[in-house]
């Protein structure tokens, strides 16, 4: 096992009150895992990849166990937290550009990242082996003239590519655990494809464990393996992708589904889920999609279901207990 | 149908550099960025033109010059059969109108939503603006007093859409309307959208890059590729059987819940200041042949209403 939380709870701390923001997540991932969280905007999904990588906000408040290759991270000081970030677990952000110095060229920023992990796995490398080495990486995520590239800084380099010298900044680092947070939302289609396919390589040929934050559920579709549906701070669906989108149970994942438009306006409406996400200030009592939710009686609007287990996967829903 | 609006030979280049002075004395040439490079197309009333392309494609540009917010470098416009001047503007504003990508920055957020939307007619007139925040989904008196960062993402889109219908529009240039909005509320947008269009019989330009967003809402395809059309049609044959390489592969990258794989194209969109020799997709396209790289193919007719620019269908 080499993610395990138990129980984890957040809340924000903020002038308008203490609200809390995931509710009693329970999440195990195995080594060579592929996992996708979706969900809307604000529905904690990127909380959750903050709270493994330990990079909350200072208003964050936690509880519970974030077991992360046999450590707690939750209880480590942030000293011992730096030295496992990049080679444990590293993760990539919307926009890459925020990931790199953008004062220094590519080349010194991957050299300083083969450093690291060279001084942390006591490996020894001559200067030219190491440029070697970067210059292998950058090739094999099919990035044309890597020579050309590593001389050049940031800015001049196109969104995709940006994007691809962070995955090789991973690549050189080899963390146990890759956070892939909305890594593809700021490029085009054609590229986020590219990009889609070099992290399935990534975790086909050197077994990295991936967790993949998007909104995107064909996204989510095509390349994870295990998918969570989250919704206002909970997780509704937890199951093998296949059979979540294939079979969706819970009512908000089967909606979503629904509203991803897939066939022209002649042949009929789109399915909306009415109403629009609540707010974290004024949660409704209950199970926090009761509202909007089609299949709603009267316990939903009173009691918040529990994680319910049905076929390998577990709903938040009254439905199916 | 009669054709609304046509697009002889557009194209739109800007600058590249500041020129300053000294560059202008002592000769440095004019580098250009070729956003929007000889396109033509005509647009059939009534109809919903879907417009995709990847980032730096040319189609918000191609909006832009539309609803006249831009002037071409070169080309022609026609709208209803007239001729689009300078001296035509006011008159042409008068019927056309965009929605912008980000509702957040088009609406001024000092204003009321009653003010935003009752501004294009000049005066106050409740019932009117009444009459369009209710037909956009809204409840007046929720909203009519708040500003607009009091709204969640998809009120502010729907006010943004209330204010372009208040002039009753003939023609609509929506650009990318719902991408900013999550998906279970884009679906309430586009629906919308598709009741008032029907409704008020408009003719809509959609851009947007979400492939399976312009496969619900479009009559009619255009894909460009690095500021030329590359290929239009019919939304039902463009993107069930897409003759142009480029649309094929743009196609097989969009990730979809019937395959469980994308398959991404080589290569990087070509940069508008230097274009490739002939087609300006050759360095990508796995059909490439000599001529392509030599001569630049025009669009060639493929039936009725079905253009693609490729020599493969000479």
């Amino acid at each position: 096992m080499l993610l395990s939380i138990k129980h984890l709870n957040v809340w924000y701390n903020t002038v308008a009150g203490k609200y809390k923001v995931i509710d009693d997540l329970n999440l195990d991932i195995d080594q060579g895992e592929l996992v996708s969280l979706v969900g809307e905007s604000a529905s904690g999904k990127s909380t959750l990849g903050q709270v493994i990588s330990r990079m909350l906000p200072p208003v964050g408040i936690t509880s519970g166990e974030v077991i992360l290759d046999g450590v707690d991270v939750l209880k480590l000081s942030e000293k011992e937290m730096t030295k496992i970030r990049g080679t444990t677990v590293f993760m990539i952000f919307q926009n890459p550009l925020n990931s790199l110095n953008p004062v220094k060229r590519v080349e010194d920023q991957l050299m300083e990242a083969l450093a690291i992990r060279n001084s942390r796995m006591n490996i020894q490398m001559t200067v030219e082996e190491a440029r070697n080495e970067v210059i292998k990486a950058l090739a094999s995520l099919r990035l044309p003239d890597p020579e050309k590239i590593m001389i050049r800084y940031p800015h001049e380099l196109s969104g995709g590519q940006v994007q691809r010298v962070v995955i090789c900044m991973a690549l050189l680092l080899r963390p146990k655990l890759l956070i892939a947070d909305e890594p593809t939302t700021a490029l085009d289609v054609t590229i986020q494809a590219q990009v889609v396919k070099l992290l399935k390589d990534l975790n086909k040929d050197t077994k990295m464990t991936i967790i993949f934050i998007t909104h995107d559920v064909g996204l989510a579709y095509v390349l994870s393996d295990r998918m969570l549906v989250f919704y206002a701070g909970r997780v509704m669906e937890q199951g093998q992708t296949v059979e979540v989108v294939k079979n969706p149970l819970h009512p908000y994942t089967s909606g979503l589904l629904a509203s991803i438009p897939s066939s022209p306006k002649h042949t009929g409406k789109l399915y909306s889920i009415p109403g629009s996400p609540p707010s974290y200030l004024s949660l409704p009592a209950g199970c926090k999609f009761a509202p909007r939710c089609r299949f709603a009686f009267e316990r939903c609007f009173q009691e918040e279901p529990s994680y319910i287990k049905k076929d390998n996967r577990l709903i938040r829903c009254w439905l199916y207990e | 149908m009669s054709e609304i609006y046509s697009l002889k030979n557009v194209k739109k280049y800007y600058l590249a550099q500041k020129r300053g002075i000294i560059d202008a004395i002592v000769k440095v040439p004019k580098i250009y960025v070729r956003a929007l490079d000889d396109v033509s197309i005509s647009i059939a009333d009534g109809n919903v033109i879907g417009v995709v392309g990847e980032s730096g494609s040319g189609k918000s540009t191609m909006g832009k010059v539309m609803v006249t917010l831009e002037t071409p470098t070169d080309g022609e416009l026609y709208f209803k059969g007239k001729k689009v001047t300078k001296a035509e503007y006011p008159n042409i504003r008068k019927q056309v109108d965009m929605v912008f990508q980000n509702p957040a920055t088009s609406l001024n957020p000092k204003m009321k939503v009653k003010d935003i939307v009752s501004e294009p007619l000049g005066h106050f007139d409740e019932s009117a603006i009444k009459e369009v925040i209710l037909k956009v989904g809204l409840a007046y008196d929720e909203v009519k007093d708040k500003q607009s960062r009091e709204l969640s993402g998809g009120q502010v889109q729907r006010v943004a859409i209330a204010r372009a219908l208040m002039k009753r529009p003939e023609l609509l240039v929506l650009d990318e309307p719902t991408s900013a909005l999550d998906e279970s509320i884009q679906a309430q947008v586009l629906n919308l959208l598709v009741d008032l269009q029907s409704e008020y019989k408009m003719t809509y330009i959609f851009i947007t890059h979400n492939i399976l967003v312009a496969k619900y809402i479009s009559d009619y395809i255009v894909v460009l590729y690095a500021g030329k059309i590359v290929e239009y049609g019919p939304t039902s044959e463009v993107l069930s059987k897409p003759l142009h390489p480029y649309t094929q592969l743009l196609l097989s990258s969009v990730p979809t819940l019937d395959v469980k794989d994308v398959k991404p194209p080589i290569g990087d969109v070509p940069s508008l200041i230097n274009l490739p020799q002939g087609c300006r997709f050759n360095p990508r396209c796995p059909f490439v042949m000599e001529k392509c790289r030599k001569e630049e193919p025009p669009l060639i007719s493929q039936g009725q209403n079905y253009q693609v620019a490729c020599w493969l269908y000479e």
